[in-house]
């Protein structure tokens, strides 16, 4: 024995050494780094010689003779002496020896080594006298692939008694590392290491297992050939052959690894073999380290755009890969391995031999899968998967390499392909997935009005209170309405609207409709009459059934009305309806606000409430309460499930206003089964009133939380049944169910669970393609689906596609997430176009609700997310881009700005009047001037302002020309602004104030803008030298895309059209409030004498562009005709001030898009600009050294940057009041950082729409200083200020609101004060619509509304915030 | 630029790779490296890392290409172009 090194002092471990020494510390049982090997040697051995040659070579490594000690920092290792009994084992007895050898193998590999004592193993087995196998095992803290391979060889020579000549010392080399570069190169991979956790592989829960199978991963003969023509393609060389090859397989895999996990940043650990010198190569022990390359991956991208991207990762990953740059917080982020191992064995002794690398059966659980790709000895290249146990559950297992191996072929086929579209999946892998996806057969049901006609005549069919109708008065009732329709002229496939309110009646009308073969449209009561009619144009109904409150709206359309509870009249048989014809068109809010009418078939609804009646009351005759919206699809389930069986529907009408009849529901607990919104779940829970006959409940139309579940069956009752039904009205109201069971399902969302009857389930990606188990994709419906939509081809053969992968059959393309899990059970992950990702990482905003929702006192959670990013696409029209806060877009493109313009510009136009008004009034407000001007013009410098001067300068007037010099007006503005004035031969001042950057400042902090500020300080000058002056007016150039942006905004004409005396009223009224309050730019220009609005009784203003209607190639002209104006050269863009660009840049950068993105897209919209010019100056590059110097000269002192790409902001409704900081410091303990929400905002209940899913358009946004100008608080006092105060806190989303606070302060605008208005009226306080302007808070208001002379009624029902279309309803008050 | 810097360049380049990554193992100006497989993939950045200090040079990832690290005569000019630059 030589090699003294006994005596060496115990030394720390490498960098990667500990990396490795924690991954084992974790799983000490698991033999996850055992490295070991099988070579198969084709010779006679004599053993002894063989343990000398063994030996010797151990002798003279120190690498091969390492023991380990832990200590408290980790561990430290030495070399020891020690001899080794090499084990002979003969196995030629057996039958299989080499069989035998294996088992052998087997068993011994999974040996857990003692490294206090010995990291190696090492055995002889006789397979035949001339087939030996060595079986060889290390701990891979002592060793790597190139190790092993040296190991062989050497070993081969001194068998053969050559003469080995000096080794190198493991651990003095790496004593000799630099450490200087090794720390740069180690924070370099500190500071990647930055980022949100990976998603695991396939959903699966690959940390908790180490157990692993190592699958081959069949290269055949083709692929094998595609991949080396690649790697000699020129256009693909990468440095290397080797690294070529090593690129290529890389990309697939990265394709693989994004796909299987859903992230768009993969971080795919790499081996660097480290042994950069000859001596390296001749030195044991361990210096391979594994590295993350981290590549961008998008689902559009091609293989070509992935390669590049792949290319500059592997540069930057070859550049850190320094030996000795391991951290442990880089291994934690690899979710996968790509192994690529060239080594060279050799023969042995001069005798053939075969290596094989053996699994150990386990590998670090962090890692879903390892790919390694394997050249030994020049041989073809082979490919293996390590799948961890935990992901190759079911079929998946031997499915997986088939994954990858679909992105390799698939890449080396043809790079242009897009990776989201590439199947996975292989036909059999299909074919179970498929299996899966069905729901149970079924025969054709029979249609619903056969079956509620074999039911007892006597039982009861429908009750309210106490009226009911048996099953045979019900069929009498059907009767009547069929008449009275078919008189009417109403025939199979007609539609016939149905617009009341819930009651006993509406049941039989309903079904009255269904008798005639036709299709009924159902609009609840509550909405709006400008929805109505719209529902009524497009559906093109031939006649309506209506109740007395609801007739006036209905007659106004011209087709014959069936009046609820109508007398007999003429007779008419029943029509037997075709099963393909529609029975009901649902209409649903389109995003892009045109309602899209969804077109279900009797055959639809035959097959539904069969399946319904089934899954939610076993087919017993059940009685349900139908409480929920008429236009609701939800609904459906509440009427034909209990009339199909037997049961009874139980009607409960609407409670006003605010429909609150839910609560009456689990008040009167008098039904079986409730099927309700998750929202309207959580507002039964809070009322904390357990119930004793409900024993089922239907949950649908939102995601579901376990935690709600958990609630209501504390609440309610322990017994109650949770059914989560999921399903979009496309597909005929439900598709799926889940029934909740508080043991097995822990997640935070409950599952929708598997198929329903006839029904089949697949998620799919973006070619359409089914993807394997517990990978997230888009979920598709085939088997029970609505026709489509009524009249929009377009829209349905977007939505309802031919099934690539069975062609011939349709399916409905959901638009929803979602994953199929192993078990069967199918998970909702939230809608497509709404998915947050941070640094590529899909955010479950499920677990921020969950998380809250646990806290006490919590009613019920919502989170909404704010991505940040650059634009996509912009609006085919307009230009908008799609960055700007809710923005949609239609399927040609076209967005909601420009689609809801369509509808009302003609009604706008009453806004709109005459030059021969505008001589009126200039004629008016020039006899009030008291002093040397007629008038004041607000002139800018623009092309507008200039051109408006010159049209009032016909008028013969002495004008006052005003121009805010903010100190950064251009030269060229200010010399046109000169000329003009002089030209027109009018005085012009300059408007100045000290308090101007401070102005700009605090605009930026408030509203991410430099205008705002600006604006208000124009408007306040201009006020004063009328004021001082003795003028009674103030003309402005706003232009007619500024009237659209500030005051003709969609909202004041969906139902109606208001006049020009009520918008002026409610410019005016706001204009006050602009003044009155109390703001920054208020306080910086000492403008008390302008708050109390006195100034605004004596002047008024004149927007020259609302009597004159331009186009803007006229401007131009006159401009370069006649006018002293030149197009400013020294701004860069279409504006007269150089601080514009700060403005802008700090909107994008704060708030996600371009403050001007609004604007051009009115002034396209209204042909003052064309769409490119729009979107060019939109992209215009901004000087940011020039931005970073104006915002030091101004004194701004935040930083610009938002902390983070994205907004999460969390609502919590606590009726009882909670904690904020409580609410924090719960999410700080179970969230990781990143998924923390930007902002929690609490109020007091959440906003619901008509359909009682929660209103996210109605949620208060949380504003940056609306807490900053609060006054103290005061409580109010009981009577008009409480009632007033519960208003507020409604409409504007708080907890509390005192009853000095200034409206404008805590958060309202102009919607929430009609808001307030129209409630506070509702409440018996009389006050009018535009009351809040003027009397912005709470205790002004209660004055005003005693000066009126109301009293509050006192109402102690819970305040609910009214729905989206009851805010549409708000101007039907003002006209 | 003198022929005394371009030889004192080449030397300390042809110094590294043979003392660093090819263990004293001699090799000619124009030999290629790369594709006789003398130095792989991970020597390259090595040598990136070396010529960045000695050199005080920026050496940007899309440089570290084929054409400038094939031989000692190729690194040697490229590092010239750079300090020239």
């Amino acid at each position: 024995m030589t090699g003294a090194a006994d005596d060496r002092p115990s030394v720390s471990l490498s960098p990667a050494q500990s990396v490795l020494w924690t991954g084992q510390h974790l799983a000490p049982d698991a033999p996850l780094y055992n490295m070991g090997w099988r070579f198969d040697l084709h010779c006679a051995i004599d053993p002894h010689r063989f343990e000398a040659a063994f030996e010797a070579v151990v002798a003279r490594h120190d690498a091969l003779r390492l023991v380990f000690a832990a200590n408290a920092s980790g561990a430290t290792q030495r070399a020891v002496d020690q001899g080794f009994d090499l084990e002979v084992v003969d196995l030629s007895d057996h039958a299989d020896p080499d069989a035998a050898a294996d088992a052998w193998i087997e068993a011994r590999i999974s040996r857990v080594f003692d490294l206090s004592r010995r990291a190696l193993d090492c055995a002889l087995l006789r397979l035949e006298p001339e087939n030996w196998v060595w079986y060889f095992n290390q701990h891979h803290l002592v060793t790597d692939g190139a190790a092993a391979a040296l190991v062989f060889s050497e070993v081969s020579r001194a068998y053969e008694g050559a003469d080995l000549g000096p080794a190198p010392s493991f651990l003095a080399r790496f004593e000799a590392v630099e450490t200087a570069d090794v720390d740069a190169a180690r924070s370099h991979w500190l500071a990647t290491a930055e980022t949100a956790p990976p998603s695991p592989l396939y959903g699966g829960d690959h940390a908790e297992t180490p157990a692993s199978t190592r699958v081959t991963v069949d290269v055949s003969k083709g692929l094998r050939d595609a991949l080396e023509r690649s790697v000699r393609d020129p256009q693909l060389q990468v440095f290397t052959p080797q690294l070529t090859e090593f690129a290529l397989l890389f990309t697939a895999f990265a394709a693989y690894v994004h796909r299987v996990t859903g992230d768009e940043r993969v971080a795919i650990g790499a081996p660097a073999h480290n042994r950069l010198t000859p001596d390296d190569r001749k030195t044991m022990g361990l210096f391979v380290e594994t590295f993350p390359v981290d590549v961008d991956v998008l689902p559009s991208d091609s293989f070509d755009q992935l390669f590049v991207k792949v290319k500059e990762a592997l540069a930057g990953y070859l550049r850190h890969a320094r030996p000795g740059a391991s951290t442990g917080a880089a291994a934690k982020r690899m979710t996968a391995v790509f192994n690529y191992i060239t080594a060279e064995f050799g023969d042995f002794a001069g005798h053939p031999a075969r290596v094989t690398w053996v699994h150990p059966k386990a590998h670090d659980p962090r890692h879903g899968v390892r790919l390694h790709a394997m050249r030994f000895d020049g041989r073809a290249l082979s490919l293996a998967l390590d799948v961890n146990d935990a992901l190759a559950s079911k079929t998946s297992a031997h499915d997986i390499p088939q994954h990858f191996t679909a992105m390799l072929e698939a890449l080396l086929r043809d790079r242009s392909l897009e990776i989201g579209a590439v199947p996975l999946c292989g036909a059999q892998d299909v074919l179970t997935l498929r299996q899966v996806a069905r729901g149970p057969e079924e025969a054709d049901a029979a249609l619903v009005l056969d079956r509620i006609a074999a039911q007892p005549d006597g039982a009861v069919a429908v009750r309210e209170g106490v009226e009911t109708l048996t099953y045979g008065a019900l069929e009498a009732r059907v009767a009547i309405y069929r008449g009275h329709l078919a008189s009417f002229g109403v025939k199979p496939g007609d539609r016939v609207l149905v617009h009341a309110g819930r009651g006993l009646e509406l049941v039989p009308a309903l079904l009255g409709v269904l008798s005639l073969g036709a299709a009924f449209v159902p609009v609840a009561a509550n909405t709006p009459a400008a929805r109505v009619r719209e529902i009524a144009r497009l559906a093109q109904v031939t006649a309506a059934v209506s109740d007395g409150e609801r007739t006036a709206v209905v007659q106004a359309m011209d087709v014959p009305i069936v009046p609820l509870g109508a007398e007999a009249g003429p007779a008419a048989p029943a029509q037997w309806p075709d099963r393909e014809q529609a029975a009901y068109v649902i209409f649903t809010s389109g995003s892009t606000g045109t309602p899209k009418g969804v077109e279900v078939t009797h055959g639809g609804l035959a097959r539904y409430s069969r399946w319904a009646a089934k899954a939610f009351g076993g087919e017993h005759p059940a009685d349900y309460a139908l409480f929920s919206s008429l236009s609701f699809d939800l609904t459906i389930t509440s009427i034909f499930a209990p009339l199909t069986t037997g049961g009874t529907v139980v009607v409960y009408p609407e409670t006003g206003t605010t429909d609150l009849a839910v609560l009456d529901v689990f008040a009167d607990d008098a039904v079986d089964v409730v099927k309700l919104t998750p929202s309207h779940l959580s507002l039964v829970c809070a009322q904390n009133t357990p119930v004793s006959r409900i024993r089922s409940l239907v949950l649908g139309g939102e995601n579901l939380t376990t935690a709600l579940c958990r609630k209501a069956q504390s609440v309610l009752s322990p017994e109650i049944a949770i059914y989560n039904e999921y399903g979009p009205t496309e597909a005929v109201v439900g598709c799926m169910i889940h029934r909740f069971e508080a043991d097995s399902d822990q997640g935070t969302s409950v599952p929708i669970g598997r198929p329903a009857d006839g029904v089949e389930i697949t998620v799919r990606d973006a070619g359409l393609n089914v993807v394997p188990y517990g990978v997230v994709g888009e979920i598709c419906i085939g088997g029970r689906l609505a026709r489509g939509y009524l009249a929009r081809a377009d829209l349905t053969a977007e939505c309802f596609v031919d099934d690539p992968m069975s062609p011939g059959r349709t399916i409905y393309r959901s638009g929803d997430l979602g994953r199929l899990r192993p078990d069967g059970v199918f998970e909702y992950l939230g809608r497509a176009d709404t998915q947050l990702k941070v640094g590529g990482v899909r955010i479950e905003t499920s677990e921020i609700a969950a998380a809250l929702q646990s806290v006490a006192g919590v009613d019920a959670v919502h989170i909404q997310t704010h991505v940040q990013r650059s634009p996509q696409s912009a609006c085919k029209t307009c230009g908008l881009p799609d960055t700007y806060p809710g923005a949609v877009f239609n399927s040609d493109g076209v967005c909601q700005v420009c689609e809801g313009y369509e509808g009302y510009r003609s009604r706008a136009q009453s806004y709109f009047q005459s030059p021969e008004v505008l001589a009126e009034k200039i004629e008016d407000i020039a006899s009030k001037a008291t002093g040397a001007y007629d008038l004041i013009m607000l002139l800018s410098g623009g092309k507008d302002s200039t051109y408006a001067a010159y049209r009032l300068a016909e008028y013969g007037k002495r004008v006052l020309a005003l121009t805010l010099d903010n100190g950064y007006i251009s030269d060229g503005a200010k010399d046109n602004i000169r000329r003009v004035a002089e030209d027109l031969g009018w005085d012009h001042r300059f408007l100045q104030t000290d308090a101007m950057n401070q102005i700009f400042v605090e605009s930026l902090k408030a509203h991410s803008n430099v205008c705002q500020g600006c604006f208000k300080t124009i408007y306040s000058l201009a006020l004063r030298v009328a004021r001082d002056e003795g003028v009674a007016g103030i003309v402005t150039g706003l232009s007619r895309g500024q009237f659209f942006e500030t005051r003709l905004t969609p909202e004041l004409f969906v139902d109606g059209a208001p006049s020009a005396a009520e918008i002026d009223h409610l410019v005016d009224a706001a204009r006050r409030q602009y003044h009155a309050q109390d703001d920054a730019v208020s306080r910086l220009l000492c403008a008390d004498d302008l708050r109390d609005g006195s100034v605004l009784d004596h002047v008024s203003f004149i927007d020259i562009y609302r009597y004159i209607d331009v186009p803007v190639s006229e401007i131009y002209r006159f401009l370069g005709e006649r006018a002293k104006w030149i197009r400013p050269e020294d701004t860069g863009r279409s504006t007269n001030c150089l601080i514009n660009d700060v403005g802008i840049y700090v909107h994008s950068k704060r708030e996600g898009f371009h403050n001007y993105a609004l604007p051009y897209s009115w002034d396209v919209r209204l042909g003052h600009k064309t769409r490119d010019e729009a979107l060019h100056e939109l992209n215009d590059e901004i000087d940011e050294d020039r931005v970073v110097q104006i915002l030091e000269e101004i004194g701004f002192d935040e930083e610009v940057a938002p902390a983070r790409p994205h907004r999460i902001v969390a609502y919590v409704a606590a009726r009882g009041g909670v904690s904020t900081p409580a609410l924090w410091d719960v999410l700080r303990t179970r969230l990781v950082p990143e998924a923390l929400p930007t902002d929690i905002v609490v109020i007091e209940d959440m906003p619901l729409t008509a359909n009682g899913k929660v209103d996210s358009a109605r949620l208060p946004s949380p504003s940056r200083d609306r807490s900053a100008a609060r006054a103290d608080y005061r409580a109010p006092s009981a009577g008009r200020e409480a009632v007033l105060e519960a208003i507020f806190c409604e409409v504007l989303g708080l907890p509390r609101v005192g009853v000095d606070d200034n409206f404008y302060d805590i958060g309202g605008d102009s919607l929430a004060a009609i808001q307030i208005a129209i409630q506070a009226n509702e409440a018996g306080l009389g006050v009018p619509a535009t009351a809040v302007f003027e009397h912005p808070t709470i205790a002004r208001l209660a004055i005003a509304a005693e000066a009126s002379g109301t009293s509050a009624r006192v109402d102690d029902t819970p305040l609910v915030d009214l729905d989206d279309d009851d805010l549409a309803g708000i101007t039907r008050a003002l006209s | 630029m003198s022929d005394r810097t371009t030889l004192d360049r080449k030397s300390k380049i042809r110094e590294f790779i043979i003392q660093k990554l090819l263990n004293g193992r001699s090799v000619a100006d124009d030999e290629n490296l790369l594709l006789s497989g003398l130095v792989d993939s991970l020597g390259v950045f090595d040598l990136v890392a070396f010529l960045e200090k000695t050199f005080e040079l920026t050496i940007p990832l899309d440089e570290v290409v084929l054409e400038h690290f094939s031989s000692i005569d190729t690194i040697s000019a490229y590092v010239a172009s750079k300090q020239a630059g």
